[in-house]
């Protein structure tokens, strides 16, 4: 029984060691998505970013949801490497929605 | 108009399509394929047409245009025979001579260049492959009988880009592409692509003391131009290829001298037959070919009226070949020209109408010479995406053949948004060039006997196809039905049954038809992980000999199978593809003299497993992967091949694939401007 409890908290301990700190953030760009191609070279090349777990796109609203390592990356860097592909992204509060045409 | 078709295909792909548009080439080759996912996309447009993109081409190896059809059902890839290498497609059960091959919406590699021309196009130069099944349209000429596949090469005028490609596999083949392009300024552009592969290893597999594979050599050069105005388009490319292939007995360091080499020129040959060299019982039997071929092309338009989409294009074309091939102790050689000019109109009447015109003139210089002027029309009606409905006629004159009319008629019905019927009724012609299209044949001791007189081959195609797209949940399913019925009112009939030790080209007399019947199913079964089954039927006949006979060498059905698995962002991507090919019936075989069969008369079904695993990073991947993995292979493909001068000798009685598993790895290096 102290041998299970103990096998409990050294895993409790070790899964929290190694626990991914996944974050998302949500962007819009400049300049805007309007196409699947839009769509297409974004995910096609954020990708490749490190740390980047999943994009999710959306034309209608003109975001891009990103779930990202906290620990091996952060939302600065996410912009940089948007920079890279010639969009300039920034952060969505959450209390606000921009209004883009 | 314009506008909205510029914005269909660039949703497709990187490429901006303002210099083919323009052309709206082919109304039947109109592109909606959603960028990332689609498995081999069903064109929205009004042909049936596969599209076979980038994304497809990736799938596998896809070194060459024959490998790139590994996952599409429709076309079947096979060796034309167990010596040359050369590789033949079938569509709807028939002969590749059937399907209209065109590069850049031109008429291409016909002729001698026909049995190599999946040999010719290397994979990493293609942006992507058109196979459009059933009569197509009048534009491009009378040649196509059950089908066309059209390959678009990488443009100067795409988003700039360089790429390159190296490819080994265990066999001991390498292979090299480089590809770039360069904007001069905003409206002149230039490209360069370039190929080589080696395969410079002998195996023998089953011991029978023919190479499996000749050994090969083959460089390429393209170059292209394009400048794009306002009002006036234009493209230009000249391409180089060389190309040395042996095989046979090349275990054996050389070949033997003084021997009894008899020469079919391309203007001579005729019922010529062929003896054994007598004396010579130790000499290796060799086979060398060598090609050369040049080709240029210029398409120019000019767009006077934008909101009517009328514009007037010419294109000019030719190529030059040169072919010198030996087998054993018959040499043909040749010398093949090809002239090519076409000159269309098009507008938009309004929405709804649209009209297509235009003459051409074509050339030959092959084994003999033919010039076929044409003038052709083509009407379109089109109701939005609901209803269109393509006449087109074609009247032609060969200076060998006299003046023969072409009807097309295309159809398309989709009542909803996920459901299309589409119809097409067409008469298709071909004028045969036995030597140049067939002389692989002679890799065998069979006398060749070729009738005077051969007929224009002339064909009726019927086709009718149904699609429909099911939603289930947030994906959907998408299937399709089709049946194809082929009728030969004149063919040239490549007889092997009558006399089991010749091959006689003759006109047909009496029956000869193919109906295909295919359904396919594709869904994105879960997140990244596509699945696409299809089964085809095909039951194509002919009269050899007086009877009404199941062809040889085709398969009676064909099942495939192919996944692919891009899990989470893509980065990792898993290919497979299982197919089934029916077993068919072969030539007529003879007894020997210990009273067997010279070869069973059927052969049974054979599987074709292939997978492949790819890796991509932001500016190249690596790729690795294996071809026939379960090793299948016709045991002895080569008939008395332990006495190749003598009469029983034969490599073309081909029916599976003739070398066995090949694991292979590349890489791939992609830069384009962002």
């Amino acid at each position: 029984m102290v041998r299970t409890k103990a096998l409990f908290i050294a895993l409790a301990f070790v899964s929290v060691c190694f626990a991914k700190d996944i974050k998302t953030v949500v962007l819009t760009t400049t300049p805007q998505m309007h196409c699947a191609n839009c769509e297409k070279k974004i995910k096609e090349n954020i990708r490749f970013e490190k740390g980047i777990k999943s994009i999710k796109t959306n034309l209608n609203d003109k975001t891009v949801t990103i779930e990202y390592d906290a620990d091996k990356t952060t939302i600065p860097a996410i912009i940089e490497g948007f920079k890279k592909i010639k969009y300039e992204a920034k952060e969505v509060k959450t209390n606000k929605t921009k209004q883009d045409k | 108009m314009i506008a909205a078709l510029l914005t269909a295909s660039g949703a497709y792909g990187q490429v901006s399509e303002q210099g083919d548009s323009v052309w709206r080439s082919e109304q039947l080759q109109e592109v909606s394929v959603s960028a990332m996912g689609h498995r081999h996309g069903k064109t929205s447009g009004l042909g049936n047409t596969d599209f076979i993109g980038s994304n497809e081409l990736l799938r596998a190896a896809c070194c060459n245009l024959g490998e790139s059809f590994t996952t599409n059902p429709s076309v079947d890839v096979n060796y034309a025979d167990a010596a040359t290498g050369a590789q033949q497609i079938k569509l709807l059960g028939l002969s590749g001579t059937y399907v209209q091959m065109l590069t850049e919406n031109i008429p291409n590699y016909r002729g001698a260049a026909a049995p190599y021309s999946l040999g010719y196009i290397p994979g990493p130069w293609m942006q992507s492959i058109q196979v459009s099944k059933g009569a197509s349209s009048v534009k491009n000429g009378y040649e196509s009988i059950t089908g066309q596949i059209n390959v678009e090469f990488k443009k100067p005028q795409a988003t700039p880009f360089a790429d390159a490609n190296i490819y080994y596999n265990t066999k001991g083949k390498l292979e090299a592409n480089l590809g770039a392009n360069l904007h001069l300024n905003d409206r002149w552009s230039t490209a360069l692509l370039g190929h080589y592969e080696i395969l410079n290893m002998a195996h023998d597999g089953n011991d029978d003391g023919f190479v499996d594979m000749p050994k090969v050599r083959q460089g390429q050069l393209m170059n292209r131009w394009a400048y794009m105005g306002d009002n006036y388009k234009f493209q230009a490319a000249i391409k180089g290829l060389k190309e040395h292939r042996k095989g046979g007995q090349i275990a054996h360091p050389s070949p033997p001298q003084g021997r009894d080499v008899q020469i079919h020129n391309s203007a001579s040959f005729s019922n010529q037959t062929s003896h054994p060299s007598e004396g010579l019982g130790e000499a290796p039997y060799i086979i060398d070919i060598t090609n050369e071929r040049y080709e240029a092309f210029t398409k120019n338009a000019y767009i006077f009226d934008h909101e009517h989409g009328s514009n007037i294009a010419l294109i000019l074309s030719g190529s030059l070949h040169h072919q010198n091939t030996l087998y054993g102790n018959k040499q043909y050689n040749t010398d093949q020209r090809n002239g090519y000019a076409s000159l269309m109109f098009e507008t938009d009447f309004d929405e709804h109408h649209s009209l297509s015109t235009g003459i051409s003139l074509n050339h030959d210089h092959f084994d003999f010479d033919e010039t076929n002027p044409g003038v052709y029309a083509q009407y379109t009606f089109k109701v939005g995406e609901q209803f269109t409905l393509m006449g087109g006629l074609r009247w032609d004159h060969s200076n060998v053949y006299g003046g023969f009319v072409t009807p097309r008629m295309h159809l398309k019905y989709s009542p909803s948004d996920n459901v299309t019927l589409r119809g097409s009724i067409g008469k298709g012609y071909r004028t045969n060039h036995v030597m140049a299209e067939y002389n692989y044949l002679m890799a065998s001791s069979r006398q060749i006997i070729i009738d005077d007189d051969l007929d224009q081959e002339e064909a009726w195609n019927y086709g009718l196809s149904a699609a429909l797209s099911i939603p289930i949940g947030e994906r959907k399913l998408d299937l399709s039905a089709e049946y194809y019925y082929t009728t030969f009112l004149h063919q040239l009939l490549v007889d092997m049954d009558s006399n089991p030790h010749a091959v006689h080209f003759t006109n047909l007399t009496g029956d000869s038809y193919s109906h295909t019947w295919q359904a396919e199913a594709t869904s994105e079964i879960f997140d990244g992980f596509t699945l696409t089954a299809t089964y085809r039927r095909t039951n194509v006949k002919s009269t050899y000999g007086g009877a009404l006979r199941e062809k040889p060498l085709t398969n009676k059905y064909k099942g495939l199978i192919t996944a692919q698995w891009k899990p989470g962002l893509g980065k990792w991507q898993f290919d497979a593809t299982l197919q089934l090919n029916g077993g068919g019936r072969m030539p007529d075989p003879y007894t020997l003299v210990d009273g067997t069969p010279s070869w069973d008369s059927r052969y049974k079904g054979y599987e074709q497993l292939n997978t492949q695993v790819t890796r991509f990073f932001r500016h190249w991947s690596i790729y690795a992967g294996g071809e026939n993995i379960t090793g299948r292979r016709q045991k002895h493909p080569i008939i008395a091949a332990d006495d190749p001068w003598g009469s029983d000798f034969d490599a073309t009685m081909v029916w599976g694939p003739v070398h066995g598993a090949i694991y292979y790895i590349g890489v791939r290096l992609n830069w384009e401007k962002l």
